[in-house]
Order: C-alpha cells, then sequence, then structure tokens
C-alpha cells in the first residue's frame, strides 16, 4: 500500500526529468508523459483510497531518514490518512484534468514541452507537500512549490510583466516562508525541552497532546508557522502576488492559483491543527486575518475589468474563508470548503480559458452574448458561478454555509464580515457571468466552442462542483480537535436569501442594463478609484523596498566598502607592509648594535624571569 | 671565609665587563677579545662549583671549554685576516653590508 | 685568613685587568692586560684547589690563545681606536646601562638560590684524578674535542688561503698568509 504512495510522489517527478533531459523537443511525446505520469497518479491515488477505505482508514506512515543529524531525524517519508488520501484525490484528480485541457490550450506555444516539465515538477512538488511526514520535508517541498510557481507564471519569460510577475510570487511567499522556518526551528527546540526533538507529525502531535504549557512560546510559534499560510495561501498583508500571477497561462492559473497551491497554506493548517488548538489567542488573530482577507479580496473583485483578475480576488476571498474557519476552530470546514473551491474555482478558471481561447481577450467588455455561441463552457460555468455563490443545491452551499454557522456561534463579528463578504461574491461573480455570456455582444470576430478535450474537463468538474455537497466530506474530515457544528436554520436561509438577492441585482444591472447604479455612480467613483488601486498596497511596497530596501541595501554596501574592505582587509595589509618597512632598520648590518640587541634580549627576559619568580 | 656566593658574584662582573666589551668595541679583533673574557667567566664560576661541592664534574667542563675556545680563537682569527683582506678595515661599524 | 686576602687581591687583580681590556685605546695593551687577566685566574683557580686547571689555562689561554692575539694584532698592524663619535655614546650609554642591569639581576639570581654548599667541600684536583675522569666518565666527549680541534686547524688553514688560480700550491707549501696586501675580491 504505502509502495503506491511513493509511486504517486514520484511518477510527476519522473515525467518532469525526462522531459527536461530527453524530450524538450518533442512536443507530442512531452505532453502525453506528463499527463500519462499524473494520470496513473490519480489511478493509483484511487486505488490507495479504496484499499484504505476497505481498512477502516488507518493512519499508514512510513520515512526514511536523509539526513541524520546528532538529535535531530531529518526524515522524507509518505503519510497516508483521510486527509492526505482526500487532498491526494484532489490535487492528481483535478491536476489530471488540467494537464489534458493544456494540451489543447498551450498548442502552438513555443514552450510546449517546458510548459509540461514545470507542471510535472509542481505536481511532484505539491505531492510532496501533501503526503508530508514532518515539517522539515513541508518546508522543503514548500519552497519547491514556490519555484514551481516562478517558472510557471513566467512561462513567458519574454513578456516583462510576467517574469516581474513570477519573480513578485516568488519573493512575497519567501517573505512569509522565513516566518515558517523561524517557526518550525522554534518547534524543534521546544519539542527538545518537552523530552524528544522531532519534527515529525505523529510524534509531536502526540508529545504535544499531554497539555504542555509554553502558552507565549507555543502562540509564537503558531503565529511564525501561520506567517508561511500568509505567503503561500496569499493572505493580507501577503496577498498582492496573486492577482499579478495571472499573467502566467489559464490552466496554470486554475491549477495552482486556485485548486492547489494556494490551498496548501490551508493544508498546513489542518495537518498541524494539533498544535494550532493550544493556542487560541493565534487561532483568533488567524481568524481575523482571514476574515479581513475575505472582505477586502471581495471588495476588490467588484471593479476588475478583467475576467481573470476577478476570479484571482475571488480566490483570495474564499481562502479567507477558509483560513477564518480554520481560526474559528474547525479545520474539517476550512478543509470541506477547500474541496469544494478545488472543484469550482478550478472549474471557472478553465471556463474562463476557454473564453480567451475563444475570443482572444481577456476584457469582460470586450465579451457578451456568449450563451448562444459556446453552450458548454456557459452551462458548466453557470454552475460554477451558483457553487461559489452558495447556491442550494451546489457543493460550494454547504461548505459555505458550515463555516457560517460556525462564525455565529463562536465569533459574531466575523460572522458579518462573512456574511457580508458572500453578498459581495454573488454580486461580482453575477456581474462576471452576466456581462460575459448574457448581456450585448461587443465581439467582432464570431466565437466557437471549444474542442472536447478542453470542454470534457470542464463537465467533470461541473459535475463534482455541483454533487459535491452530498458526499458527506465534512464528517469525513472531522478530527476530534474541531468544533462540532450544528445546523442553525436562520443561518442557511439568511445567506441563501443574501446569495439570491445578489444575484438578482447583478442580473438587473448587468444583463438587462437597468441603470440602477446610476444615482451611485458620483459616490462610487473616488471608491472605485481607490479599489482599483488594490487600496494602494502595491504602492506601499514598492515605496518600502524603494526608500526603506533599497536604503539600507545602500548602507550596507558603505559598510562592507569601507570598513570591511578598506578597514579590515585593505587595512591588515597596509598594516602588514608599515610595520614590515619599519621593522627592516632593525637590520642595521653592524655587529655592535646586534650584540647589544642581544645583551639587551637576555637582560630583560631574565629581568622578567625573576619578576615571575 | 669565602663562600661560593664570593666567586659566583666575581663570575658575574667579569661576564657583565665582557658583555659590554662586546657592545662598545669596534675592532673586530678586541670583540673576540671581550668574548674570551666571557668564556673565562663561566670557567670560573664552573671551577668554584666544583670546589663547593666536592665534584670534579666541574673541572672537567673547564677542560672541554678551554679546547673549544682554542678552535674558536683560531677560526675567528683566520676570519679576521680575511676580513681584513677584502676591506684593508677592521673597523666593524664600516662592514655593513648586511644592512637593509 | 690567608684565602680571605689572596681572593681578595687577586680578585680585584683580575676585575681591573679586564675593565682595562675593555676600556684601553690601545689594542695591544688590551691583549696584555687579558693576559695579566689570565694570569690571576689561574691564581684564583690555584685557591679553589683546582691544580691542573690551573696550569693548563695558563698554558693554553696566556701561552697559546693569547699570543695569537698578539701576532694577529702585530700582523694587521691594528693601530689605536678612534675618538668615539655619537653614535659610539650611545652604545656605551645604553651598553652601560644593560650592563648594569645584568649585574642587579646575577645579584638577586645568587641571593635567591643560595645553596648549602657554601663551605667547600674535600677535593683533590691533581691531575691524577681529573685523568681518571677524563678517561672514564667523560671519555666521549674527550675524543669528539679532538675531532674539533681538528676541524679547527683545517678550518683555520682553509680559511686563510689565498685564492688566486695557479698560485694554491705555492700557498699550500708556505703555510701562512700574506696580509697586508689588498685583494681585489
Amino acid at each position: 500500500m504505502l509502495a503506491l504512495g511513493w509511486l504517486v510522489l514520484f511518477l510527476p517527478l519522473l515525467a518532469c526529468l525526462v522531459i527536461a533531459g530527453v524530450t524538450l523537443k518533442h512536443e507530442k511525446i512531452s505532453s502525453w508523459l506528463a499527463c500519462g505520469a499524473l494520470a496513473l497518479s490519480f489511478l493509483f491515488s484511487v486505488i490507495l483510497f479504496i484499499g484504505l477505505a476497505a481498512q477502516g482508514f488507518p493512519t499508514l506512515q512510513s520515512a526514511v531518514t536523509v539526513l541524520p543529524l546528532e538529535h535531530l531525524r531529518l526524515e522524507f517519508g509518505v503519510l497516508l490518512d483521510r486527509l492526505s488520501l482526500i487532498m491526494l484525490l484532489v490535487v492528481t484528480g483535478i491536476g489530471s484534468g488540467i494537464f489534458f485541457y493544456s494540451t489543447a490550450y498551450m498548442k502552438n506555444d513555443k514552450g510546449y514541452s517546458r510548459y509540461f516539465a514545470s507542471l510535472s515538477l509542481f505536481a511532484f512538488s505539491m505531492l510532496g507537500i501533501v503526503v508530508s511526514t514532518n515539517f522539515f520535508q513541508t518546508f522543503i517541498f514548500w519552497e519547491l512549490v514556490g519555484v514551481s510557481s516562478y517558472l510557471l507564471i513566467g512561462h513567458w519569460y519574454q513578456k516583462d510583466e510576467a517574469a516581474d510577475a513570477g519573480k513578485k510570487a516568488f519573493i512575497t511567499t519567501r517573505v512569509g516562508d522565513v516566518g515558517f522556518l523561524i517557526g518550525i526551528l522554534l518547534l524543534s527546540s521546544l519539542a527538545a525541552a518537552l523530552g524528544k526533538q522531532t519534527l515529525d507529525f505523529q510524534a509531536l502531535s502526540e508529545l504535544l497532546g499531554h497539555g504542555a504549557g509554553h502558552e507565549s512560546m507555543l502562540t509564537a510559534i503558531c503565529l511564525l508557522v501561520f506567517c508561511g499560510v500568509l505567503g503561500k495561501s496569499a493572505q493580507f498583508p501577503l496577498h498582492v502576488w496573486l492577482p499579478d500571477a495571472m499573467e502566467g497561462p489559464t490552466p496554470v492559473s486554475a491549477l495552482i492559483h486556485a485548486a492547489t497551491m494556494v490551498a496548501a497554506g490551508v493544508y498546513l493548517l489542518a495537518r498541524t491543527y494539533f498544535l494550532f488548538v493550544l493556542s487560541p489567542s493565534a487561532l483568533s488573530i488567524i481568524a481575523g486575518i482571514g476574515g479581513f482577507t475575505a472582505l477586502i479580496a471581495a471588495t476588490m473583485a467588484l471593479v476588475q475589468p478583467d475576467i481573470k483578475k476577478i476570479l484571482a480576488y475571488s480566490t483570495l476571498s474564499q481562502l479567507g474563508y477558509m483560513v477564518m474557519a480554520a481560526g474559528l476552530g474547525s479545520s474539517s470546514a476550512a478543509m470541506y470548503h477547500l474541496v469544494t473551491h478545488a472543484f469550482f474555482k478550478a472549474l471557472l478558471f478553465l471556463g474562463a480559458g476557454s473564453v480567451i481561447h475563444a475570443l482572444h481577450t481577456q476584457s469582460i467588455w470586450e465579451m457578451g452574448g456568449l450563451f448562444r455561441k459556446m453552450p458548454v463552457t456557459a452551462w458548466t460555468f453557470l454552475a460554477g458561478f451558483l457553487a461559489l455563490a452558495g447556491v442550494y443545491p451546489l457543493s460550494g452551499f454547504f461548505s459555505k454555509d458550515e463555516i457560517l454557522t460556525l462564525a455565529f456561534t463562536v465569533n459574531r463579528p466575523l460572522f458579518w464580515i462573512g456574511a457580508g463578504t458572500a453578498f459581495l461574491t454573488a454580486f461580482y461573480m453575477g456581474r462576471l457571468f452576466f456581462t460575459v455570456f448574457l448581456s450585448e455582444p461587443k465581439w467582432e470576430k464570431e466565437p466557437h466552442e471549444s474542442p472536447r478535450v478542453m470542454t470534457v474537463p470542464l463537465v467533470l468538474l461541473a459535475f463534482f462542483a455541483s454533487i459535491g455537497g452530498f458526499l458527506g466530506l465534512g464528517t469525513f474530515l472531522h478530527s476530534h480537535y474541531d468544533l462540532p457544528i450544528a445546523w442553525n436554520f436562520s443561518v442557511v436561509v439568511g445567506s441563501l436569501a443574501l446569495s439570491l438577492t445578489a444575484i438578482l441585482l447583478s442580473y438587473l444591472i448587468y444583463a438587462l442594463d437597468i441603470p440602477l447604479l446610476k444615482p451611485f455612480e458620483k459616490l462610487f467613483s473616488p471608491a472605485s478609484g481607490l479599489l482599483l488601486k488594490k487600496y494602494y498596497m502595491d504602492d506601499l511596497y514598492d515605496a518600502l523596498v524603494k526608500h526603506v530596501q533599497q536604503n539600507f541595501a545602500g548602507l550596507c554596501d558603505l559598510f562592507e566598502r569601507v570598513v570591511v574592505v578598506k578597514g579590515m582587509v585593505n587595512g591588515t595589509a597596509g598594516l602588514t607592509g608599515w610595520a614590515g618597512d619599519r621593522l627592516r632598520r632593525l637590520q642595521t648590518g653592524k655587529v655592535q648594535f646586534y650584540a647589544f640587541a642581544f645583551s639587551a634580549g637576555v637582560t630583560l627576559i631574565t629581568l622578567f624571569w625573576i619578576v615571575l619568580r | 671565609m669565602i663562600t661560593l656566593n664570593h666567586y659566583l658574584i666575581l663570575s658575574g662582573c667579569l661576564f657583565a665587563v665582557g658583555m659590554y666589551g662586546i657592545m662598545t668595541r669596534r675592532n673586530a679583533l678586541l670583540i673576540l677579545l671581550s668574548v674570551e673574557l666571557l668564556l673565562n667567566a663561566a670557567n670560573l664560576s664552573f671551577v668554584a662549583y666544583a670546589r663547593y661541592r666536592g665534584d670534579l664534574t666541574g673541572q672537567v667542563f673547564v677542560f672541554f671549554t678551554m679546547v673549544v675556545a682554542a678552535c674558536e680563537v683560531a677560526i675567528g682569527l683566520a676570519v679576521a685576516i680575511l676580513l681584513f683582506r677584502t676591506r684593508e678595515t677592521l673597523n666593524t661599524d664600516e662592514i655593513n653590508t648586511l644592512k637593509w | 685568613m690567608n684565602e680571605v686576602i689572596f681572593f681578595y687581591s687577586f680578585a680585584g687583580l683580575t676585575l681591573l685587568a679586564a675593565l682595562y681590556v675593555v676600556l684601553t685605546k690601545n689594542p695591544t695593551y688590551a691583549v696584555l692586560s687579558l693576559v695579566a687577566a689570565m694570569f690571576s685566574l689561574a691564581i684564583l683557580f690555584v685557591l679553589l684547589h683546582a691544580y691542573f686547571i690551573a696550569v693548563v689555562h695558563v698554558l693554553v689561554y696566556a701561552g697559546a690563545i693569547l699570543v695569537l692575539f698578539l701576532f694577529v694584532v702585530m700582523l694587521l698592524g691594528v693601530g689605536k681606536e678612534e675618538t668615539p663619535g655619537k653614535s659610539q655614546r650611545l652604545y656605551r650609554i645604553f651598553g652601560g646601562l644593560v650592563v648594569t642591569g645584568f649585574l642587579l639581576e646575577i645579584g638577586i639570581i645568587i641571593k635567591a638560590v643560595s645553596s648549602s654548599a657554601q663551605s667547600p667541600a674535600a677535593l683533590s684536583g691533581t691531575i691524577e684524578e681529573v685523568g681518571k675522569l677524563l678517561f672514564t666518565e667523560y671519555f666521549l666527549p674527550f675524543e669528539i674535542t679532538s675531532v674539533l680541534l681538528l676541524v679547527g686547524i683545517i678550518g683555520a688553514v682553509v680559511l686563510s688561503k689565498k685564492e688566486e688560480p695557479g698560485r694554491s700550491k705555492q700557498m699550500q707549501a708556505e703555510g701562512q698568509p700574506r696580509s697586508g696586501q689588498a685583494e681585489d675580491l
């Protein structure tokens, strides 16, 4: 069983290496290799799931020691339990769909093989995080995922914006990773203090389960580890890279920046929840950040003209929901939303890709009336839209309502934020859908429906987005650290009402073009300016880098040039030269002088000797 | 009563005089002469110890010292003569080609 | 009582002669006063019951070494030393300081390591006794010194040879250095 786990992990890596080394020139073979490897991984994941289901989902773990240090063993391993199995299915399943989709989307692209090599590398890295058994492995693969993301965002590197976006993504997540690393180091020393120095998840959960004390240290560790989540899952204030990451190809956005990589942060939270439950203060901070991110991201989505950017902000917002759920006390609610979100967000992105592929534009104001021309895309997009808006009976409804109910009972202010965000979500998605599919057409060239290899994944994803709520994932993922969530009728009905109202409003404004917004326009324009500028966060960071970092770097450079090089290095050399020049005058060549020095030396030494006695 | 210390102090004084001579003299030959003084000071202390400890080893050592001194003088004078031949002077102030 | 008188007088004589060696301007006088010093040292040796050593001392030092010195001094025609210049003053002053310091140190050390052997022990420094030691316990050094002497002889001869091609054989026969003549080497 575990051997299958290792295979699932390493097959994509194999594909990547073969493509990068051997088949770069043969496009068809490269794509087949990549798709085949991941599909095989998916197959194995399914087999694993069924096989372990029969045994009642025991926890299986096997690890290989990579670096045996004196007090700490650094390992790579495979951990198979309910959480990782579900995630495996999601990653390999949705991943395979997207890989196949890409074969058509990326046709005629110059970097076709390179694209598939990077995608396979990403798959390997993500799977490494999923099956990871310890913090060390997670961190290594965390970084690898960052690298793959950089490669994929900057796939069209000849375009300046794409290259810059790749750098921005990598650097921003790196900032979070510093905190993550410090947190890991602190955790390891805490574990040593508690008895056993280890980074293994199972061992740590046992160690910390016996009531650990060290409240402040634990809170610090939790917050530091959460820094990694801040970066990777794009929470405030490290959310700035995700919208820019839309420079990458759309399938990449679907896979990485919707379904999997950004979800890695939430997965980490769920995986290490045993640590976070020990610090209620950290959890409330986490919940607050999650809620805040959800709200501001939704506001920024309201004004975007680019279809992919709208979806990117929507992803930010939904990630905020997931983080909020974990902060409020239920990792299973967060993971539930993660799974459903993976389905419908990937669906929405692929659908957007289909539209972009047909019309060769990304602005929603240049689209319109696509419902008749691209029916499959339209219907599947509708399914995704309703799921995201949280409309019964689609999956999003169930997962979002769990979170809202949890907030209602635990933290009332966050509930209102969540509810408000839900309203905005439904509204901007309606804006998107009605403008693109149901408004007056604004294109010139006739669009066609996309090829089968692109529409089949759409249909499959739409299916899961629709019935996902009835799979019982919530209870499946429940862990004993989670707060139980009981259905609250008023919350459910209320949220449904909110969503439907928002959809109706957006229908009126964008599909039927009723000028409901006209009296508000004067009020809105300064606000929309603020929103379009992303609350000036990018400008803030830019100023920070330009003024703070550059000056500091200049200072360091100055220090290095003057003190280190001129002072110490040149100074030492100069001193030696000067000393040598002075000392050579001792060689007078006169015997008398030497005799004198001799005698004086003897006398002095004897003097020292006398004094010391 | 003449004790060992008397002889030792005398030996020390002779040694000091010899040192002064080495430092002060400019003629190569006279420097060698002062070195002889040093050697003799040492000899004196050896003999004194031999007497006051009842051990003849001191005297044997003096014997050897004298042999060495003889050889050293022979060769030293040969060098001095060579020096005079090449430089026409024995003034150590002027023999300073090892100067920096 | 006698011992005391003898010691102090000849010790004083030695010191005076030594000082004269170091301070006089005339090299010939310096050598001669060193001879005097050697003699009084020999008497001190006799006081210390080192009869053999005293005799050998006179023979070797006064009779051979210092005579050799005298030869060389006269051969090279070394004249009186010039009046000391400024740098010489410095040497004299600092040399004096160093020497005084040294003397003081010697005094301190001697006082510190005063051993119990302050009264003379029975000793017979005759040639027979010394010879016995020399040929039994210290036989190896004895033989080695003879080798040393050989080296000395060869060294002296080789060093004082003149380096002129064609004349080397002639030199070996003469065995005497031709000094006083400048050689362009």
